[in-house]
């Protein structure tokens, strides 16, 4: 697209107030909500590894799906700072303020003030970047890494200059190993690359009147277009921290296959096809951020205005530049490849996309400068206002699709255990949030709901469940069933067969407290043995 | 209008038949679930649906086909001092301002041809037009009455005048002058009856309703008349063309019975063996019409032309080829786009207002639906060399009423009559629009009634986005209907581009100088 017109330009002053004030704002936002919400199960793990010492946690970071860099470098914030939920957040929050004024220098670099500034403004409310810069994992920090790189990739074509290759290739390795993911924001890039390689080639062409571009004699395109060189270079030197870290997870042959365990409840294979609603809900997040099952529902429903928008799209599409090109190819490409894979893995999630997501702000601001006012004023009012109110809704409204209330649900168990108590956990795999918030004594007593047998294996059958618990609730007068993830219809069915073989073996549910998307059960009795339940089959 | 450079033509061409077969895979995967595995709610609107929608592939399958058969026909140059033949130019005049009609014929006492004679046919009686035509020492037809319109106008002309070739300009198209050294040697074929130029607005620099009305347009001078040219079925549209006058004279004239004079001319040619080719580059300038209440008239007068000629003239009666037959048809139906848009109207109100739906929507819909529509539109997109604009779209789209009165008034109407398209813009009047005021009165009632009926539920707002879409395409042309002069943007980006067009075509910008 055509640059705007010289009447909105912006001066230097106004441009680094404005920058100054937005960061602020958005400072503000991301502190004031900063502890709205409790840690959820990732969180708590992060927490948990980075705890560890730091050869420990490598070793074990290698099982992960994640690269290493986020936990490294938490595990020594830990050390400084603390383990409290504001000090633990503190640290990805510093990157998401940091985007905010990077969105600034990105927009102004590839476009020009105007862009920049309503990139700054952008990143400053959103609610997706707020929620994402407050969260202790590591997608704050992915964001900026994803805009240095593409700052810089776009100086380094532009000017040619060895520093901003050099800044490009350093971005670009340290966001490989904040997420793998990152690695999609890369061959978008690279495809525009490649694009510009093609038009340089085509435009020698046309003044030569000679053919040049082939394949077959890739040596003379790099002589051909000398950019090329920094492009290679950067992206072997990123891809050194990489080629380090790699072998050690690769050894772990099973890790692949068990990517979808945790979701999957290692119940169900994950399947091939496309699920619309969950495909919908990336971007509807990606825009609005997360709000409750309702109003998700709805907005997910306005699927239709891509239609509108597709069609807005067709009509530009002769005036989007090269620079609109840049950032359409390193976003899009990205989101689609994730979109593909995530028809075989369950990574439909909105957060794997941050990276993705950097340069669709570039064209969502690139897209309202399209507008003269009062278009222009109505729309960033739209989106302020928006914006704003998705933020409060998502900070202070409880009932949100990705919300916990684990602080409070913990809080109870914590204030009313007892020694001697019992404390049951539903699903085993969120032990990391009871050990972040429970007293180390009570935290001693948990067992997890279902078990693991003597090989590391889940036993998840109802007749091993109600074995299991037969054998390890052993006398306990009190137990405490915390269940927490019940929307997947696995878990909720082993937190129906536990409660069920609690009261069949004595006891009485004394107490039950609902928060969202958690729920603690207090049952006292004293206990039969040797009873064994006719469990609800799924 | 969308030109491709000529070393990008191949890998241009090979690209459109890639996108077009994907758009056909897409298009048989969505009609497949709407026909085979949705559920419908209600059978009367599940219908309407599928009627509008397999209406809707047709004619994008027409178009697939229409751009993977593209052939550019750039006819040898003639060296006229060792040719003979004669060539009449006709510049038909009916109530145009002089000012128009002067700069029309000065142009085209610049075209180069040692044997052409220009005609200045008024079917106004203008002392003034007559004046100018001496003026410029040009011949000057007039005539009592104006039976035949534009048709008869020129019938009575080619009853009067000699050459072996004519060629008509609207009083408004400026001719390049070359326009005869680029199209004449199109006539080496004996059987080419006509070649037909662009039709380019030059006003839509200043106009909006004639920058959108050109952008409309522009697929149509573009791959669609390219495709039609590789199917050897290109209509005259009816000004910048020439004819082989021993073509006319074995049809007995151009046809006096449609206000769509070219097209019915076109088809009884196209009947009689006669062939036409199609020369892809601009050469003439004309205006596009000036404001909404115009171009309606416009749109009216060429539907309601098409149609009595497929209701009333028997158009398949004699053979034509395959090919002719198939873009004949594709003529036809897009004056039946309204009558779909309706439908696509419809259904959210419909819904909002009365609970009715058309089908059940699982998943299953937007999956087969959503990739269908993006396909569809890239193709369009890349077609048009990504020079389209949304007013291309929403110009057809937006124009519903008028295809709706089109069809009407071809059978309760009464004779319909030949109105040429104003040249100067009048008041700002409201009437052309009032049917798409009320439409949009009508959406966003609609809207906050279900709103409030059912409550706050996923289907509501679906159907509000379906609405939200549906006023993005209709209120252009109220914004239009006031702010018709104001220079649009597209105009701005375009000039500096049209410049460096000029650049690569030295052709181009020595005739501009």
């Amino acid at each position: 697209m055509a640059r705007p017109a010289a009447h909105t330009r912006i001066g230097t002053k106004a441009a680094v107030l404005s920058v100054l004030g937005l960061t602020l704002f958005g400072a503000f936002l991301r502190i004031v909500s900063i502890t709205s919400r409790s840690f959820w199960l990732d969180e708590a793990t992060a927490v948990r590894q980075a705890s560890r010492p730091i050869k420990l946690m490598l070793e074990l970071m290698s099982f992960n799906v994640h690269p290493p860099l986020f936990h490294a470098l938490l595990h020594y914030w830990i050390q400084v700072f603390g383990r409290s939920e504001v000090a633990v957040r503190a640290f990805p929050t510093m990157f998401g303020i940091a985007a905010v004024p990077l969105a600034y220098w990105v927009g102004a670099t590839i476009y020009d003030r105007r862009v920049g500034l309503i990139s700054c403004g952008i990143m400053a409310i959103s609610p997706f970047y707020i929620w994402y810069s407050q969260e202790a994992r590591m997608y704050a920090m992915l964001l900026v890494f994803a805009l240095v790189s593409i700052g810089a990739i776009w100086k380094a074509i532009d000017t040619g200059h060895f520093g901003w290759w050099a800044l490009y290739s350093l971005a670009t390795a340290l966001g490989l190993m904040t997420q793998y993911f990152f690695i999609f924001l890369v061959v978008g890039q690279s495809l525009y690359f490649l694009l510009f390689v093609i038009v340089k080639e085509e435009q020698a062409a046309d003044a030569e009147g000679t053919k040049r571009l082939s394949w077959k004699r890739p040596w003379a395109v790099v002589q051909d277009v000398p950019e090329s060189v920094g492009w290679l270079a950067s992206l072997l030197f990123a891809a050194v921290p990489l080629a380090w870290w790699l072998p050690n997870v690769l050894i772990h042959k099973a890790l692949l296959g068990k990517v979808s365990e945790p979701l999957n409840y290692g119940w169900e294979a994950p399947r091939v096809g496309i699920n619309f609603n969950e495909l919908m809900l990336v971007p509807v997040e990606m825009v609005t951020g997360f709000h409750s099952q309702i109003a998700t529902r709805d907005l997910v429903a306005m699927w239709p205005l891509l239609i509108s928008f597709a069609l807005l799209f067709v009509g530009w599409a002769h005036r989007v530049s090269s620079r609109t090109w840049f950032l359409i190819l390193s976003g899009v490409t990205g989101a689609t490849i994730m979109a593909a894979l995530g028809q075989w893995q369950p990574i439909l999630d909105a957060r794997y996309f941050i990276a993705a997501t950097a340069p669709l702000v570039f064209l969502l601001a690139r897209f309202l400068t399209e507008f003269k006012p009062p278009v222009f004023n109505l729309l960033l009012v739209v989106l302020v206002v928006g914006s704003l109110f998705g933020w409060a809704d998502q900070s202070y409204n409880p009932s949100s699709i990705v919300k916990w209330q684990n602080r409070e649900a913990m809080n109870v168990v914590a204030e009313g255990y007892r020694p001697g108590d019992v404390i049951l956990l539903s699903p085993h795999f969120t032990s990391s949030i009871a050990e972040y918030y429970l007293p180390p004594d009570a935290y001693s007593t948990i067992i997890r709901v279902p078990g693991f047998d003597a090989e590391g294996r889940l036993r998840n059958l109802p007749s091993q469940l109600a074995e299991d618990l037969d054998r390890k609730v052993g006398p306990a007068r009190r137990v405490w069933l915390i269940s927490t993830w019940e929307d997947t219809p696995r878990i909720a069915l082993d937190r129906r067969n536990t409660a069920r073989w609690l009261t069949g073996a004595g006891y009485v549910l004394k107490k039950e407290w609902r928060f969202f998307r958690i729920r603690v059960a207090l049952y006292e009795g004293t206990p039969k043995r040797k009873f064994f339940i006719q469990p609800e089959v799924r | 209008m969308i030109e491709i450079p000529q070393h990008r033509r191949r890998t241009y061409l090979r690209n459109c038949r890639i996108f077009s077969v994907l758009s056909a895979v897409f298009g048989i995967i969505y009609l497949q679930w709407l026909l085979f595995e949705a559920r419908p709610d209600n059978y009367v609107l599940y219908w309407m649906l599928v009627v509008a929608e397999c209406f809707n592939v047709a004619q994008a399958a027409g178009f697939w086909m229409t751009i993977s058969f593209q052939k550019w026909t750039e006819p040898p140059i003639p060296d006229f001092s060792q040719t003979t033949e004669t060539v009449d130019l006709f510049v038909t005049v009916c109530g145009e301002p002089a000012d128009v009609v002067g700069a029309t014929i000065t142009a085209a006492t610049q075209v180069r041809h040692p044997r052409c004679t220009i005609w200045v046919l008024d079917d106004g009686q203008d002392e003034t037009i007559r004046a100018l035509a001496e003026l410029h020492s040009v011949g000057y037809i007039t005539r009592q009455g104006r039976r035949g319109a534009k048709a008869g106008n020129i019938n009575h002309a080619l009853g009067l005048t000699r050459a072996d070739y004519f060629c008509i300009f609207d009083a408004d198209q400026i001719p390049k002058p070359a326009f005869l050294e680029a199209t004449l040697g199109g006539f080496e074929d004996p059987a080419v009856a006509f070649v037909q130029t662009p039709q380019v607005y030059r006003n839509r620099f200043t106009n909006r309703v004639s920058a959108g009305s050109h952008d409309q347009q522009s697929l149509f001078y573009g791959p669609i008349l390219r495709g039609k040219n590789g199917m050897n079925a290109v209509f005259s549209c009816g000004t910048n063309v020439v004819y082989r006058r021993g073509a006319i004279d074995d049809i007995g004239g151009l046809p006096e019975d449609s206000i769509t004079e070219d097209l019915r001319g076109s088809l009884i040619l196209n009947k009689r063996g006669y062939s036409s080719l199609y020369v892809s580059r601009i050469l003439a300038e004309g205006l596009g019409p000036l404001d909404v209440g115009s171009y309606f008239n416009q749109q009216f007068r060429w539907g309601r032309g098409g149609l009595e000629i497929l209701f009333q003239r028997r158009p398949y009666q004699r053979p034509m080829s395959l090919g002719q037959a198939f873009q004949y048809s594709l003529g036809f139906m897009f004056w039946f786009t309204g009558w779909i848009y309706l439908i696509y109207l419809a259904l959210p109100v419909l819904f909002l207002v009365f609970g009715f739906r058309p089908i059940q929507v699982p998943n299953d819909y937007p999956l087969r639906f959503i990739p269908y529509v993006l396909i569809a539109l890239a193709t369009i997109a890349y077609a048009a060399d990504f020079g389209l604009r949304f007013d291309g779209l929403r110009f057809t789209l937006a124009s519903f009423p008028v295809q709706l009165k089109s069809l009407i008034s071809t059978f309760f109407g009464g004779k319909s009559k030949f109105v040429v398209t104003p040249k100067k813009a009048g008041k700002v009047a409201l009437r052309p629009i009032l049917p798409i005021i009320f439409t949009m009165i009508v959406l966003v009632f609609s809207a906050i009634y279900g709103l409030m009926r059912l409550g706050p539920d996923p289907s509501v707002f679906n159907n509000i986005a379906w609405i939200i879409g549906h006023i993005i395409i209709l209120q252009g042309f109220v914004f239009l209907t006031f702010n018709p002069e104001r220079a649009p943007v597209v105009g701005e980006a375009r000039a500096p581009e049209a410049a460096k067009h000029a650049e690569e075509a030295p052709h181009v910008a020595e005739e501009s100088a």
